[in-house]
């Protein structure tokens, strides 16, 4: 039997080519996500070996109690007393000891614009002259030799049209002049990753970076020749063990925190980036199921004779299911193992289109572990085999008197059952949604998506029952525009309405999740217009800054506030508290002037006075104050970042956190514990004309790096323009599934098309023109489609609708929002689908030989 | 034995040539494959269908009756020499043409699936009108209808039909065109003999009574002799006619034949 399912497959190879490129295309998406997935980690894995490839020991402060141990945004955390590098270098087996100065330095290039920063960080540090501790090689030119002077690595030279002995500008933020003494390399690299790096003299590091009060962020050391790292570890934790100046240490060997530094990166970064593709793969998946299932549905009604005629001469009807299970595992594995090597490509791809999208990733070969094979080919060729179980059943429960007659045994009824089962389904999903959505329990995201899924299933179930009216109205304008040929379209798309229905679930599915996400992202830009409209208060904002790049120094609020053309200007910092709280350990703060923020934006109710934020006090928002029960006059009990304890009294409780976040303090209050903080925003009110400010602002603040400096509209749009480029990267995500779909629409088309032979040479002969029959399939394909299309939109909007009333209802800014454009699109792409699925289908039906199709 | 082998002189008159022929041959030759495997289905066929007449072509298996029939409707074409319908030569005409005239002066019923089976019987018989985008002379239509005999059941899928009654309904389609001539190819082949009398009836007195023309390939002695003239083939040529047969001259012509 087997070898008859063999034959099977090569006799009929054309019919199962949509199968066979569903799978493949699936598992290369998924292989594809794996590759890139290991292919980082291994880069990054390297990465951060090297970075501490002879560093053996690492001395570093002790995580706060209570805190996660990541470094909070804007500062880099605790430091240690200089005092402890002599007592460590002091241990027996310790070679060298040199403490380590970090913090955000970001270069200026020639043309005065930033260097990097799109994503990882822009960092500084002091040059340390050791081989072993520094990652660093220099490549060109000599180390720093005053506090004006630095090294800078290599990709941020050729970027930024640098050279040795050139003078720039680095932001610490203050815009320092420094002069460029040397070029480095990371190991065989250009730099790390895409980070920058700028390295001062200890001097120069310690006054630019760390506030000059002699504390080093780490000491980093190199052991004797023969002492191992966790030797060394220990007799250092002997002599340093308990704490220097407040601050207790904590002793790592350095093989432990590349680890650590991978292990924290695999959980945000990449475990992320890795769940991120796989959702899509998945998709991409599923659509494939859908098309696989329809391709053996049908493959098998046409071949019910042959399975007949087997059980007529004696196979039973386990040698019948496994001959058809046995095609679906050849054709799941030889797919599958295909899939894999152009999942090689498909990493390539992605890599690049994440490049494109402004991720910075680190380059290096393809990893193609063992464990991207197995997974790829169990995926794979359990999907098919699953897809193909219902219709080989089907097969197996043929009559063998089935194969004395034609009929089909593919069913073109819908029982009564299912239709029901289908509208249960359907309704418990939508319920679902609606109370997660509207009464918003607890769980209210898991009761979006399980109800999401419920209804999905349901509208699955319900797809034939519903096929036949729905294509009968999406036929009517073929019909009455297209006289007999648009009749005979609608027909055909009615005459097997289940395999309508699966055929159109394919590209409902794709189409759902494409209209889910723009719906959300549609609601959060409505979202961020709602916020900005209510709460932008000046005439213009400049912005600066994302995670790990220079801020605006503070200094900058009084230069702008001094310009004539300016009336008020507020700069915006932000900070996070630990506070001892082992549920919410963080508390996130907005340095700023809480008095003139308060006069330039509506904070809505203020109990207290905003005015009163000053020294050791605090203003929060009403939502903090009732998480944590503070009210005015009590004392929050935190950590700054440095590792100062805080005692802050509550003055101030304010309504709206949209500008002022969930608690503010000032700027002097802050500044002592954070040296390296600054402001990430500046709102600025004109005092006259807002162009003359515009222009002043712009020159102001010119030498920080041309930092945007937006009108209201300006900024709304250019949040606007994020949302939509994040829109961009999941829709070109989402496109596989579509093209997925697509091709399960002409492969079913080919099917039919190849069954309808003789009735489609009838036709001919009765003086059907080509025309008029590659019109019948390309509007049976358009019928298939728009009903693929118009389920898809509708189960995506409420899908869309549910997320964003479940996970932001009760955000004071939150607004659903319909994504007009889109939906536009989706529906022109969702017809233009069908035009596409029935070229080759039509073109065949219109090409094939009168005499051969009424001979057939 | 007829004078039909003997007359075949252009134009060619068939047995009755009182109203001239609504299709013909001249010198008309199909050879399939080549070299070695060549053959020869039609060999130098010069023929000639008379109008308001029901001819019946039979021979054996393979001697090229149903490839004679497909070319001279244009359905397949010659490897030389020429078909004609009416005045109009086949091999001149494009696709876009030999359909347009299939649709409008060309009828046909074949053995079997001649019906689509998402269209009721009545849209089944309006098709070839509607393909056009011309709507059917009612007149004219309503004789067929009556004529076709299916009276309620016009609105039923061919599925709901008998055999007999899809037949029927496929030779009223055939009809309902007003074609010059209608090609029936094995008609009555998968029907019973009472169905497949009725159906044969039908097409006679279609001819006889709404003056239409109809060339029927068929191997069956009984259903030749509801035609007025029988032809014979073998091996690709003419070899005998027969004029108001009766089955046992058919059948007595064919064992000449060696079939």
């Amino acid at each position: 039997m087997t070898k008859l399912a063999f034959q099977n497959l090569w006799a009929h190879k054309r019919r199962l080519l949509g199968t066979f490129l569903a799978v493949l295309l699936g598992v290369s998406f998924l292989s594809g996500t794996l590759v890139l997935g290991d292919t980082l980690r291994s880069n990054f894995t390297t990465l951060f070996d090297d970075a501490l490839a002879g560093t053996d020991v690492v001395v570093r402060p002790a995580p706060l109690e209570g805190s996660s141990g990541d470094d909070n945004e804007d500062g880099f955390g605790q430091t240690l007393d200089a005092s402890v590098i002599d007592e460590v270098a002091a241990v027996d087996g310790v070679r060298v000891a040199h403490g380590q100065i970090g913090g955000i330095a970001q270069i200026l290039d020639a043309d005065g614009e930033r260097l990097g920063g799109e994503g990882p960080p822009t960092l500084g540090g002091n040059w340390i002259d050791d081989e072993d501790l520094n990652p660093y090689t220099l490549a060109e030119g000599r180390a720093p030799g005053s506090t004006e002077e630095v090294v800078i690595d290599q990709r941020s030279a050729t970027d930024g049209d640098l050279s040795v002995g050139d003078t720039t500008t680095v932001l610490v933020p203050d815009p320092i002049t420094v002069t460029i003494t040397g070029i480095a390399t990371f190991g065989s690299e250009d730099s790390f990753g895409s980070v920058t790096y700028v390295g001062f003299t200890d001097e120069g590091a310690a006054k630019h970076l760390a506030g000059g009060d002699g504390s080093v962020s780490e000491v980093l050391v190199a052991a004797d020749e023969g002492v191992s790292q966790a030797d060394l570890a220990e007799r250092i934790t002997a002599a340093v063990g308990d704490g220097t100046t407040g601050s207790e240490t904590e002793v790592i060997t350095g093989e432990a925190l590349a680890a650590e530094n991978l292990d924290s990166l695999n959980a945000d970064f990449l475990g992320f980036l890795t769940n991120f593709l796989v959702v899509f793969a998945a998709i991409a998946l599923l659509v494939g199921t859908f098309s696989i299932y329809n391709t053996f549905s049908i493959v098998v009604a046409q071949r019910s004779r042959e399975a007949a005629l087997l059980r007529a001469i004696g196979a039973t009807r386990r040698q019948v299911l496994t001959a058809t299970l046995a095609e679906a595992f050849a054709i799941g594995l030889t797919a599958s193992v295909l899939g894999l090597f152009v999942g090689l490509g498909f990493a390539t791809a992605l890599k690049a289109m994440f490049d494109a999208f402004g991720f910075g990733l680190p380059t290096g070969g393809l990893s193609f572990e063992m464990s991207t094979v197995v997974i790829g080919l169990i995926v794979g060729v359990v999907v098919t085999m699953l897809a193909a179980v219902v219709p080989a059943r089907r097969a197996s429960r043929i009559a063998p008197v089935e194969a004395l007659r034609s009929s089909e045994v593919e069913p073109t009824t819908v029982p009564r059952r299912r239709t029901i089962s289908g509208v249960v389904l359907t309704l418990l999903g939508l319920t679902a949604i609606v109370v997660a959505a509207l009464a918003r329990p607890d769980n209210q995201l898991w009761y979006a998506g399980i109800g999401a899924l419920v209804t999905l299933i349901g509208m699955v179930v319900l797809g034939p029952a519903v096929a036949k009216p729905i294509s009968k109205v999406l036929g009517s304008p073929f019909s009455r525009l297209g006289g007999v040929t648009g009749e005979l379209a609608t027909g055909n798309a009615l005459r097997n309405p289940r395999r309508t229905a699966s055929t159109a679930a394919a590209l409902m599915v794709g189409v759902s999740v494409v209209v889910l996400f723009s719906t959300v992202i549609a609601s959060a830009a409505a979202s961020v217009e709602t916020m900005v409209e209510r709460s932008f208060g000046g005439d213009l904002v400049v912005s600066t800054g994302g995670f790990g790049t220079a801020v605006m120094p503070p200094s900058i609020v009084d230069q702008a506030e001094n310009l004539d053309s300016v009336d008020a200007a507020v700069g915006l910092g932000f900070g996070t508290l630990v506070l001892d709280d082992p549920t919410d350990n963080s508390l996130d703060v907005s340095v700023t002037d809480p008095a003139a923020i308060a006069d330039m934006f509506d904070l809505g109710d203020i109990e207290g006075s905003m005015a009163d934020v000053t020294g050791d006090h605090i203003a929060i928002s009403q939502e903090e104050s009732e998480d944590h029960g503070w009210v005015i006059g009590d004392t929050v009990t935190a950590t700054y970042p440095d590792g100062a304890a805080a005692e802050l009294e509550v003055v101030a409780i304010y309504e709206h956190e949209d500008i002022a976040g969930s608690s503010a303090t000032a700027r002097d209050t802050w500044q002592p514990h954070d040296p390296q903080s600054g402001d990430s925003l500046l709102f600025v009110t004109a005092s006259g004309s807002v162009d003359a400010a515009r222009h002043d602002v712009e020159t102001l603040t010119a030498p920080l790096g041309n930092p945007e400096v937006q009108d209201e509209q300006e900024y709304s749009d250019s949040v606007a323009a994020q949302l939509n480029q994040l829109l961009g990267l999941i829709t070109v995500m989402l496109a596989l599934a579509i093209i997925i779909a697509v091709m399960g629409i002409a492969n079913t088309l080919a099917l039919s098309v190849h069954e309808r032979t003789r009735e489609l040479g009838l036709l001919r002969s009765v003086g059907s023109t080509r025309r008029q029959v590659k019109r019948m399939v390309r509007w049976e394909a358009m019928i298939i489609s728009t009903f693929g299309t118009a389920g898809g939109i509708g189960l995506g909007i409420v899908l869309g609708w549910g997320l964003v009333q479940a996970a932001f209802g009760d955000s004071e800014n939150s607004a659903f929002a319909l994504p007009v454009p889109q939906l536009v699109t989706i529906v022109v792409v969702g017809i233009a689908v069908g035009v596409i699925a029935a070229l080759r289908p039509a073109r065949r039906a219109a090409k094939m030989a009168i005499l051969d199709a009424i001979a057939a | 034995m007829s004078e039909l082998t003997t007359t075949l002189t252009p134009p060619p008159s068939p047995a009755d040539a009182s109203h001239g022929v609504v299709a013909h041959t001249i010198s008309a030759t199909k050879v399939y494959g080549h070299d070695e495997t060549e053959v020869r289905a039609l060999d130098d066929v010069t023929i000639g269908f008379g109008r308001h007449r029901f001819t019946a072509i039979m021979g054996p298996s393979g001697s090229g009756k149903s490839t004679l029939m497909h070319c001279v409707a244009g359905l397949d074409t010659l490897t030389s020499g020429a078909a004609y319908i009416g005045d109009v030569e086949l091999g001149s005409l494009s696709d876009k043409a030999l359909t347009l005239l299939r649709r409008e002066q060309v009828g046909f019923v074949f053995q079997a699936f001649n019906l689509v089976p998402t269209l009721s019987a009545r849209d089944n018989i309006v098709l070839p009108l509607r393909l056009g985008g011309r709507a059917p002379d009612a007149d004219w239509f309503d004789t067929v209808i009556s004529t076709v005999g299916l009276g309620d059941r016009l609105t039923h899928r061919p599925s709901e039909l008998s055999g007999g009654q899809q037949q029927r309904v496929a030779v009223a389609r055939a009809l309902v065109t007003q074609p010059e001539v209608v090609f029936a190819d094995e008609p009555t082949g998968n029907l019973d003999s009472r169905s497949g009398a009725a159906v044969l009836g039908f097409m006679r007195s279609s001819v006889d009574e709404l003056g239409q023309s109809i060339v029927m390939v068929t191997h069956d002695p009984l259903a030749a002799s509801h035609a007025h003239t029988v032809v014979f083939l073998r091996d690709g040529r003419v070899v005998d006619g027969l004029d108001d047969p009766t089955p046992e001259r058919v059948l007595d012509v064919m064992r000449g034949l060696g079939d």
